[in-house]
């Protein structure tokens, strides 16, 4: 230690010196981790980005309103009956997977012992680690071979409620715990019985989540494929809407094996149907945002 | 001990006048003056009308953990009562045992009785929905349901059907008024409760429990979240409601207490260790305990 580093005016110079070292390392660290988190973001826009320009441009200098009308003909034709296919295959979906899921989900959440509980999580677990094609083809020797359903609506609405279920369960399930335990609290204390409680007063705070939960259930079985190859088949002709030996027609199909045909109409096809497949995966998550606005006007708004 | 009996000595011609003011607890309980027992009864004016809730030894907890030792206490219809004492005294625990909130817990055991007319709250009658509705309970933070502020109101007595679809809005402005709440809400009974005052959304959950018609109130330190003036209304409010309901009143404000309460219990490391008129215990408390708690040395 010299004398000079002892005098007030060094000690100040130094002082100087690490504050500026230190704001240099603050900013340098905040440099990075903005760059970090631009990165991180510019992961997950741009590949949407280019998917959607690419799909866009292969498919809109085919595009024709008739093939909303039309049905599938051969290679070519519309695409009017895998359309309406998938939507029938969506609304079942929703309906046999909503409502097991959400049952579950409330089970889970409000009823459900220690051993019960983990059992069915475990359960859920499991069935949503399953690969779709091994669904799939679990679907196809037990309900369209061993049960002679053949391709039918029932065998693809079995399975692919069984492959979405758990994002419905957990969501739910989820959900119904984040609702404050003041409300339930608050319920008990004005004698309102559990299943009235969770009815009138719990489920509405919860509603958002549970509904968020149903819409990525309904746009992933929009988007599978594997295990409709298996279980729907596929049909020229409009959905019959029975539940047995009924194919029907579905975009993902369109988009898998019409790509894999050598011929241009089919191609066209194939990148129209990939198209309406977005569009109508765009419109579910507007439709649950629309849906979490609409349901959040009594919500606490406490932050 | 020893020191116990010194404090009572020191004191003692205030207590015995004291406990002259309560000659009904007196006779009922012979030991209410000695310094060791947790036992007391806690009296007012008239003394013939029975209790409405009542404790007989009654010793409760958690799992391994016992919260609440033989505590043995009366709360007169048509009174206000405090209860008061330090943190995890066991003030809540004892509250939530008249409406059988404890029992939520799947843990909760207890021993003795906890009686609300006579009956013990676990005999199931009054089965526990309507144990509930009439020995109502608010909260320590406003909990308004995430419904709008007139089905608020309403929402207990939409539950046990107490009055038909179409006099619903009458009964949610009869106690929206009751409270003192109509005239900053009546526009807007359809909006959201979340965008009231804190203190506002106590009231509207005062309305809620006064709704139901009940009988008894349980507050859970009903004011700790709101500001003096709101505190002054809610307080002006709670004397309005007696005789025609008890109230039990757990609070950690002394001067709260001395304000509203008829009678105040001080419960201490789960004992219940002195009971009586709220200005004995605040102005001359027999037992040491509660000498240091009320002149501020615990809690």
């Amino acid at each position: 230690m010299t004398a000079a580093a002892l005098t007030p005016g060094a000690g100040a110079r130094r002082d100087g010196a690490a504050r500026a070292r230190l704001r240099f390392r603050r900013r340098a660290a905040d440099a990075a981790l903005w760059s970090a988190c631009a990165a991180a973001l510019a992961l997950v826009v741009a590949p949407v980005v280019w998917i959607v320009a690419d799909v866009a441009s292969r498919s809109l200098v085919h595009w024709h309103w008739s093939l909303l009308t039309r049905t599938t003909v051969g290679q070519g034709g519309g695409l009017a009956n895998a359309i309406v296919g998938t939507l029938v295959i969506v609304a079942g979906v929703a309906v046999v997977a909503g409502t097991a899921g959400i049952g579950g989900g409330i089970y889970l959440a409000e009823y459900a012992s220690e051993r019960g509980g983990s059992l069915l999580r475990g359960a859920s677990e499991v069935l949503a680690g399953v690969p779709s094609i091994v669904l799939g083809y679990l679907g196809y020797i037990t309900l369209v071979v061993a049960l002679h359903w053949q391709f039918s609506l029932g065998a693809a609405l079995i399975v692919l409620s069984l492959m979405v279920v758990p994002y419905v369960v957990k969501a739910t399930e989820v959900a119904l715990r984040q609702v404050p335990a003041s409300y339930r609290e608050g319920a008990a204390a004005l004698g309102m019985r559990s299943g009235y409680a969770l009815r009138k007063v719990v489920i509405r705070p919860a509603l958002p989540g549970i509904a968020t939960g149903l819409i990525v259930a309904m746009a992933i079985a929009l988007g599978e494929t594997a295990p409709l190859l298996y279980t729907a088949g596929w049909s020229d002709h409009f959905p019959t809407l029975h539940l047995t030996h009924s194919p029907l027609g579905y975009l993902t199909y369109v988009t898998y094996v019409f790509y894999n045909e050598p011929y241009a109409s089919s191609h066209q096809l194939s990148h129209l149907a990939a198209l309406l497949l977005i569009v109508l995966v765009l419109i579910l998550i507007v439709a649950s945002r629309l849906l979490v606005a609409a349901t959040q006007r009594h919500a606490a708004d406490r932050t | 001990m020893t020191h116990s009996l010194a404090a009572a000595r020191t004191d003692g011609g205030n207590s015995r006048r004291a406990g002259a003011q309560i000659p009904g607890s007196r006779s009922r309980h012979p030991d209410l003056l000695s310094p060791a027992s947790t036992r007391a009864g806690v009296a007012a004016a008239p003394p013939a009308l029975p209790p409405v809730l009542k404790t007989r030894d009654a010793t409760m907890g958690f799992g391994l953990k016992t919260v609440l030792s033989s505590v043995t206490l009366e709360f007169r219809r048509g009174t206000i009562n405090a209860i008061i004492g330090p943190t995890g005294c066991g003030k809540s625990t004892l509250l939530r045992a008249f409406n059988r909130m404890n029992d939520r817990s799947p843990t909760f055991w207890r021993r003795g009785s906890v009686e609300f007319e006579g009956c013990d709250v676990s005999a199931g009658t009054p089965d526990p929905l309507e144990l509930r509705r009439r020995v109502g309970m608010v909260f320590q933070r406003p909990n308004p349901f995430p419904m709008s502020i007139r089905d608020n109101v309403v929402a207990g007595v939409r539950a046990h059907r107490l009055a038909p679809r179409r006099e619903l809005a009458a009964v949610a402005e009869r106690h929206l008024r009751q409270v003192g709440l109509w005239d900053a809400v009546a526009d807007r009974l359809d909006d959201s409760p979340f965008r009231l005052s804190g203190g506002q959304q106590q009231l509207l959950c005062l309305a809620r429990a006064l709704a139901v018609e009940p009988d008894v109130l349980l507050l859970d330190e009903p004011t700790s979240s709101l500001d003096p003036a709101t505190t002054e209304i809610v307080e002006a409010l709670l004397r309005t409601l007696t005789p025609r309901l008890t109230l039990v009143l757990v609070t950690h404000n002394l001067a709260q207490a001395g304000r509203v309460a008829g009678t105040t219990a001080f419960l201490y490391d789960g004992r219940l260790v002195e009971a009586g008129e709220t200005r004995q215990i605040l102005a001359a408390p027999r037992e040491p305990e509660t000498v240091s708690y009320v002149t501020g040395r615990i809690g």
